[in-house]
C-alpha cells in the first residue's frame, strides 16, 4: 500500500465519521445551516479523495451524495427522514468501500451498480425524475462501455437505449414479469441477465423474490421505452448512448490487481467440493464432510468471509450435493451482495501527541544515562571493591532504572491511550435508526466521552457498548403508550456515561425504561435448567437479575432481530471479563436499569492473585477474586462427588484445582483447606488450592501456536525472580 | 397445465407463469437427475426462470421460441 493510499484510507474514515455526525444532526434540526456546510465539505473533501485514485463509482456516489445536499443548501429540497436515510445508506456504503479498499486495494466488483443505486436513491428522496445526467456515458451505465466486443456488435455504430432495469424484489407480487416485460422491448439488440448475488442452494431460494437484474439495448427511441417500463419507472433507468463502430479503438477494462490471494482460496474450497464427491462408505463420507465443514469454515474465516459462513451453515444441513453446490458458489468468490467484511475490527492508525513522543524520548535518553553506571560497576567488582560497596552500587543503579522504567511504562501505557469518544461515536447513529424502527422515541445523553482508556481495552468494549445501548431501546425502554399511561415522559432517556474510577474505566449505560423483572429471571433460568426452583428462590434480588449473563438466557419474553437471541448478554460478559473487567446490573422495576462496566485502564498490566498448587504457580485475575478463607474440613459438604461450603450464608460449589486440572490428589496432612472464592459471573465458585501466594502485576503473554488452542489458560507471565506463572481461565476450566 | 411433470421429465408447453414455480422447485429437489424439456415453452415466467437458474441443471430439449432460445438459453447454459 503506497503511502498515500494509506493516507487515504485514514482520512476518508475520518470524513465519513464527521459527515455522519453533522448528518445526525442535520437531521433533528433540518434548519441547521452549519451542519449542512460541514457535511457538504466532508462529502467534498471525499470526492476529491477519490478522485486521486481509479475508483471511478466511489467518486459518482459520492457527488451525487454532494449533489442532493446542494439541493438541500440551496432550499431546492427538503432534508426529510427519507433523505436522511439514504444519506446515511451512501455513507454507510462507503464506509464498507474503505475497510473493503484497505483490505484489498479494490472496490466490490458490484460497485457500479451500488452506487447507481445510490444515485437513483437520492434522485427518488429528492422527488427529481429518475433522469441520469447528459454527456458521455450516463452515469451507471458503465456496463454499456464494458460490454464485450461480440455482444455490442449488433448495435455497433447506432445511437441505442441503454436499459438498466432492477426489479423490485416483491415485484411479482405486484404482478410483473420482468422477463415477459423485456420480450417487449422492440428493436431487442442485446439482453444480459443478471443474478444480483450468488444463488443459495434450491432448498433455500425464494422463487417468489425476484433476484435477477436485466441490463438491454435497444433500438427504438427512449421515449417509446419510457411508455413500455411506465408501470416501473422506479425500478428501470433509460439512458441514450452512442456505441462506437469496432474500428474505434476501446481500452479493454483493466482487471482488478487483487484477485491472486482470492484464488488460492478459490482453489482450496473447489477442492473441498471435491472430495465430497468422492465415493466412499457411510462412514467415510461423514467424516470427510465434517473436515471439509472445518475446512471451509476455516478458509471462509482466513478471508474475512465470516457473513458467508451462514449460507455453508444452511447448506450443511442439507443432502450433500446441495453442500457441494453451496461450495462451488463460496469458490465463486465473495456473494456481489455482502461485501467482504474484514474479519475483526479494522484497524486504524494511531495518532500520537508530539508531546507524548517527546516524554517518551527523553526517558530513554535518561535510560542511556543510567545503564552507564553498571559496565563501571564491573570493573569495580573485577578490581576487588568490597561486597558492601558494590552491593550499594548495584542498588543505587537498580533504584535510577527502576524508576526511569516505571516512567517508561507510564508513558508508553499514554501513547496507547485514547478517549472513549471513539466508542461513543457510533451510538448516536444506532440510536437513531433503531429508535426510528421500533416507533420509541428515545433521547441518547453521552457524557464522560473524554475520559481516556487503552486502545486495547476500547476495542473491545465497543461491541458489547453497542449491545448494551441497543438493548435497552429494545428491552428496556417501553412503548410511547405504556410509558404515557406509566406516567414518564413519553420520550425516554438512555444514558451513557464513563469515568475514571481508582485504576480503571468505567463505563455506565442506564435506562429509565421498565427494568428487568427479576422474578421472571428466575423462571426462566429454572425453565432453562440452569438451577431447581429452590436454588432459585434462594437468590437475592440482585443475584437473581445477574442470571441474565448466563449463556441462552433472555430478559424478553419476545425474541427480536434487534438484540439477537439471548446470548447477547453473555457475550458483553464474556468481552469484559476477557479484558479483565466485569459487569454489574442493577433494575428497579418500572424505574430503568443500569448496567455498569468496569475495565482496567490497561491490558498490558494485569493483576493477578497467585496461588501454588502442586508445586507450579497458577494465577487468577484480582476482579474475579471476592475473597480468600481458610476452611476446615469438618465445614465442607459433600453430596455424592459434589462438594459444597458455606459462605456468608449462602451454599457455593467448592472445586478443587488439582481436579480441574488433572494432577495428583493432595496427600498431605493439612488442618483445613484454603479456599480461594471466585465470582463468575454472578456465579460463585469456591476453590480449594494448596497455598495463597502473593499478588502479583504482571505483563500476561497470551498462549500463541499450537498452546492457543488450550482455552482454560488465558496467558504467562514471568515473575520477578524468574519463576514462570500459568493465568488460569476458570470459566474455561469448569 | 404448462408445466407436466412426468416420472423424470418436465415438460414446459405454452406459458408457464409464476404459479409453477414453487412446484417446479419442489420437483427438482425430489427428483433425481431431472431431465427439462423446453421445446414446447413459449414464455417463461422470471421466478421459473430464476428457479432453473439456482438449480444449474442442464436443458435437455432447449425451446423453440425465438426470445427464449436467443436471450435466456445462453444464460441458463452457463450455469
Amino acid at each position: 500500500m503506497s503511502a498515500l493510499f494509506e493516507q487515504f484510507v485514514l482520512e476518508s474514515r475520518e470524513l465519513l465519521e464527521a459527515a455522519g455526525a453533522a448528518l445526525l444532526r442535520l437531521e433533528r434540526d433540518p434548519a441547521d445551516k452549519a451542519a449542512v456546510n460541514d457535511l457538504f465539505r466532508a462529502l467534498h473533501t471525499l470526492k476529491g479523495a477519490t478522485g486521486l485514485f481509479d475508483m471511478a463509482p466511489f467518486t459518482r456516489m459520492v457527488h451525487a451524495g454532494e449533489d442532493a445536499l446542494m439541493a438541500v443548501r440551496d432550499g431546492r429540497a427538503a432534508m426529510t427522514g427519507d433523505l436522511a436515510d439514504r444519506l446515511l445508506e451512501l455513507l454507510d456504503t462507503s464506509a464498507a468501500w474503505v475497510d473493503g479498499l484497505e483490505l484489498s486495494q479494490s472496490l466490490p466488483d458490484d460497485a457500479d451498480a451500488r452506487a447507481r443505486a445510490q444515485e437513483v436513491g437520492l434522485r427518488a428522496a429528492l422527488g427529481g425524475p429518475a433522469e441520469a445526467a447528459d454527456g458521455g456515458t450516463p452515469a451507471g451505465f458503465a456496463w454499456v462501455d464494458e460490454l464485450p466486443e461480440a455482444d455490442r456488435a449488433k448495435a455497433a455504430g447506432r445511437t441505442v437505449t441503454a436499459i438498466a432495469y432492477d426489479p423490485a424484489e416483491d415485484c411479482f407480487f405486484a404482478g410483473d414479469d420482468p422477463l415477459d416485460l423485456c420480450r417487449r422491448i422492440p428493436d431487442l439488440l442485446l439482453l444480459r441477465i443478471e443474478s444480483a448475488g450468488a444463488w443459495p442452494p434450491l432448498t433455500d431460494l425464494d422463487p417468489y423474490r425476484c433476484a435477477l437484474r436485466f441490463r438491454a439495448l435497444s433500438g427504438a427511441p427512449k421515449d417509446e421505452l419510457t411508455r413500455l417500463f411506465r408501470g416501473v419507472p422506479d425500478q428501470v433507468a433509460l439512458a441514450t448512448v452512442a456505441i462506437p463502430s469496432p474500428t474505434a479503438e476501446t481500452a479493454p477494462p483493466a482487471a482488478p490487481a487483487s484477485l491472486a490471494p482470492a484464488s488460492l482460496a478459490t482453489a482450496l474450497l473447489r477442492e473441498q467440493a471435491r472430495i465430497l464427491g468422492l465415493p466412499g462408505s457411510d462412514e467415510e463420507t461423514a467424516s470427510r464432510r465434517a473436515a471439509v465443514l472445518r475446512a471451509a469454515r476455516n478458509i471462509l474465516a482466513a478471508e474475512g468471509r465470516n457473513t458467508e459462513g451462514a449460507a455453508l451453515d444452511r447448506a450443511a444441513e442439507g443432502p450433500t450435493p446441495a453442500l457441494i453446490r453451496c461450495l462451488e458458489s463460496l469458490a465463486d468468490g465473495p456473494a456481489a451482495a455482502t461485501p467482504a467484511i474484514p474479519a475483526g475490527p479494522a484497524r486504524r492508525g494511531l495518532r500520537v501527541d508530539a508531546e507524548r513522543m517527546d516524554r517518551l524520548m527523553a526517558l530513554v535518553a535518561e535510560l542511556v544515562v543510567a545503564k552507564g553506571s553498571l559496565p563501571y560497576l564491573a570493573r569495580e567488582a573485577q578490581e576487588g571493591r568490597s561486597a558492601d560497596a558494590l552491593a550499594q552500587g548495584i542498588k543505587e543503579a537498580h533504584g535510577r532504572i527502576d524508576s526511569i522504567v516505571g516512567d517508561l511504562q507510564d508513558a508508553v501505557l499514554r501513547l496507547r491511550l485514547l478517549p472513549l469518544s471513539r466508542v461513543f461515536d457510533p451510538l448516536p447513529r444506532l440510536v437513531r435508526d433503531t429508535a426510528r424502527r421500533l416507533g420509541k422515541p428515545v433521547e441518547l445523553h453521552l457524557s464522560g466521552g473524554e475520559t481516556e482508556a487503552d486502545k486495547d481495552i476500547l476495542d473491545i468494549l465497543g461491541e458489547p457498548l453497542l449491545h448494551l445501548v441497543r438493548n435497552a431501546l429494545d428491552h428496556g425502554v417501553e412503548p410511547p403508550e405504556r410509558r404515557r399511561a406509566a406516567g414518564k415522559p413519553e420520550v425516554a432517556a438512555i444514558r451513557v456515561q464513563a469515568f475514571q474510577d481508582s485504576g480503571g474505566v468505567v463505563v455506565e449505560v442506564s435506562d429509565d425504561g421498565a427494568g428487568i423483572d427479576a422474578e421472571a429471571v428466575r423462571r426462566k433460568a429454572v425453565a432453562a435448567g440452569a438451577l431447581t426452583a429452590e436454588q432459585a428462590a434462594a437468590l437475592t434480588e440482585s443475584e437473581a437479575l445477574r442470571l441474565i449473563f448466563l449463556p441462552g438466557l433472555s430478559t424478553s419474553a419476545t425474541v427480536s432481530d434487534l438484540s439477537g437471541r439471548g446470548v447477547g448478554m453473555d457475550a458483553v460478559r464474556g468481552a469484559v471479563e476477557q479484558a479483565g473487567g466485569r459487569v454489574e446490573v442493577a433494575s428497579t422495576p418500572g424505574v430503568g436499569t443500569r448496567f455498569r462496566l468496569v475495565l482496567p485502564l490497561t491490558m498490558m498490566v494485569t493483576r493477578l492473585v497467585t496461588v501454588e498448587t502442586a508445586g507450579a504457580l497458577y494465577g487468577f485475575p484480582v476482579t474475579l477474586v471476592t475473597g480468600m478463607q481458610r476452611v476446615p474440613h469438618g465445614a465442607i459438604r459433600r453430596m455424592k462427588h459434589a462438594e459444597s461450603v458455606v459462605v456468608q450464608d449462602a451454599v457455593v460449589p467448592l472445586l478443587r484445582l488439582r481436579r480441574l486440572l488433572n494432577l495428583p490428589e493432595d496427600e498431605r496432612e493439612r488442618r483445613g483447606e484454603a479456599v480461594l472464592l471466585v465470582d463468575l459471573g454472578g456465579q460463585p465458585v469456591a476453590l480449594v488450592v494448596d497455598a495463597f501466594r502473593e499478588r502479583a502485576e504482571v505483563v500476561l503473554k497470551p498462549m500463541t501456536g499450537l498452546l492457543a488452542r488450550l482455552r482454560g489458560y488465558a496467558g504467562t507471565a514471568v515473575l520477578g525472580d524468574g519463576r514462570l506463572l500459568l493465568a488460569l481461565n476458570l470459566r474455561e476450566l469448569l | 397445465m404448462p408445466i407436466r411433470f412426468e416420472d423424470r421429465t418436465a415438460r414446459f408447453e405454452g406459458a408457464c407463469t409464476v404459479e409453477e414455480a414453487i412446484p417446479l422447485a419442489e420437483w427438482l429437489c425430489a427428483v433425481e437427475a431431472p431431465r427439462l424439456d423446453l421445446g414446447g415453452c413459449t414464455a417463461l415466467h422470471t421466478a421459473l426462470l430464476q428457479v432453473l437458474l439456482a438449480d444449474g441443471k442442464p436443458v435437455a430439449v432447449p425451446p423453440e421460441d425465438a426470445f427464449l432460445k436467443g436471450w435466456v438459453m445462453p444464460v441458463l447454459g452457463k450455469r
